[in-house]
């Protein structure tokens, strides 16, 4: 009883710190939202019900590799893929400039989807190219490739439309 | 390898925050009703426990019960044999209960049809056949 309240602490902790990296990496594989919110949830759900984390040694890159396990279950269950919408908020608008939070996520948008993941998992998720290339199943190397082209490709496509320096 | 640009724009690029996740569903209402779930549980255990204490009660209050505390085991399970009761578990329980040992119990039972009495103008179907003549 006592372990199983221990246990839903600590998932409930894990969730406040990782929640919002959790739900926008599941949104940039799913391309809704409420999908995402959805798989999210659900992996939290099942860690409270039965899952131990006490064995896990990278409870990050587990959650993240759980919930693109989930979100990845759901859309063969659903047997399609749906579109990534540009236009849904998937950041904070600020109100200093509430169009570059579009322009990013339009730009995370034009990305393959490996280079995608890889880029949100760095920045935002804030794991290493070891750890997103066990999120990702492949090694690390290829992990850092991938998110060194879609920072090219992003960095392109925002300086088109601002110079990010005079915001940095 | 990095380069400064590449370094200023991650800088760049982490001043955006993701939207905060929507609260985890059911997580209160999940512990209200395990709460729930353990104070029926307490209430029917104690629930159970009042119920059989009100029955032996009720079977230390048995009408056939002596009307002198000091009388004996034996006294009353004679005096209960007397009566033209049914046998039920619990009157055999009360037996054992009151009885010095389980044989003693077992014979006053295993006796209690023929000491029990006839009504009046009536007789037992053992009285009747060991009158009866037979011819054969």
């Amino acid at each position: 009883m006592q372990a199983l309240h221990s246990n839903s602490s600590q998932v409930e902790k894990l969730y406040r710190e990782h929640g919002a990296a959790l739900v926008l990496f599941a949104s940039a594989i799913a391309g809704e939202r409420s999908r995402a919110q959805d798989a999210v949830h659900q992996v939290f759900l099942k860690l409270i019900e039965n899952g131990d984390l006490r064995q896990i040694m990278d409870k990050k890159a587990y959650l993240f590799a759980c919930v693109r396990n989930a979100v990845l279950n759901d859309a063969k269950v659903r047997q399609r893929n749906v579109a990534l919408d540009s236009e849904a908020p998937w950041f904070i608008r600020a109100n200093r400039d509430s169009d570059a939070e579009l322009d990013l996520q339009r730009a995370l948008c034009s990305l393959p989807d490996d280079q995608r993941q890889a880029i949100i998992l760095h920045i935002w998720g804030e794991l290493t190219f070891s750890q997103i290339a066990e999120v990702l199943g492949t090694n690390s190397n290829t992990a850092a490739s991938r998110y060194r082209y879609a920072l090219v490709k992003m960095r392109d496509a925002m300086c088109a439309k601002e110079d990010f320096r005079a915001n940095s | 390898m990095p380069t400064p640009d590449d370094e200023r724009f991650e800088h760049y690029l982490r001043q955006f925050r993701p939207l905060d996740p929507e609260p985890l569903p059911n997580e209160q209402p999940a512990r209200v009703t395990h709460r729930r779930f353990l104070l029926a549980a307490w209430a029917l255990a104690a629930a159970a426990v009042l119920f059989v204490a009100a029955l032996t009660m009720q079977l230390r209050r048995d009408p056939a019960e002596p009307a002198h505390p000091h009388d004996t085991g034996i006294a009353v399970s004679a005096e209960r044999l007397m009566n033209p009761m049914p046998l039920s578990v619990g009157t055999a329980n009360a037996f054992l209960a009151q009885s010095p040992s389980v044989k003693s119990t077992l014979d006053q039972m295993a006796f209690q049809s023929q000491t029990a009495q006839i009504p009046k103008g009536k007789r037992s179907a053992l009285a009747a056949l060991g009158k009866e003549n037979f011819k054969l």
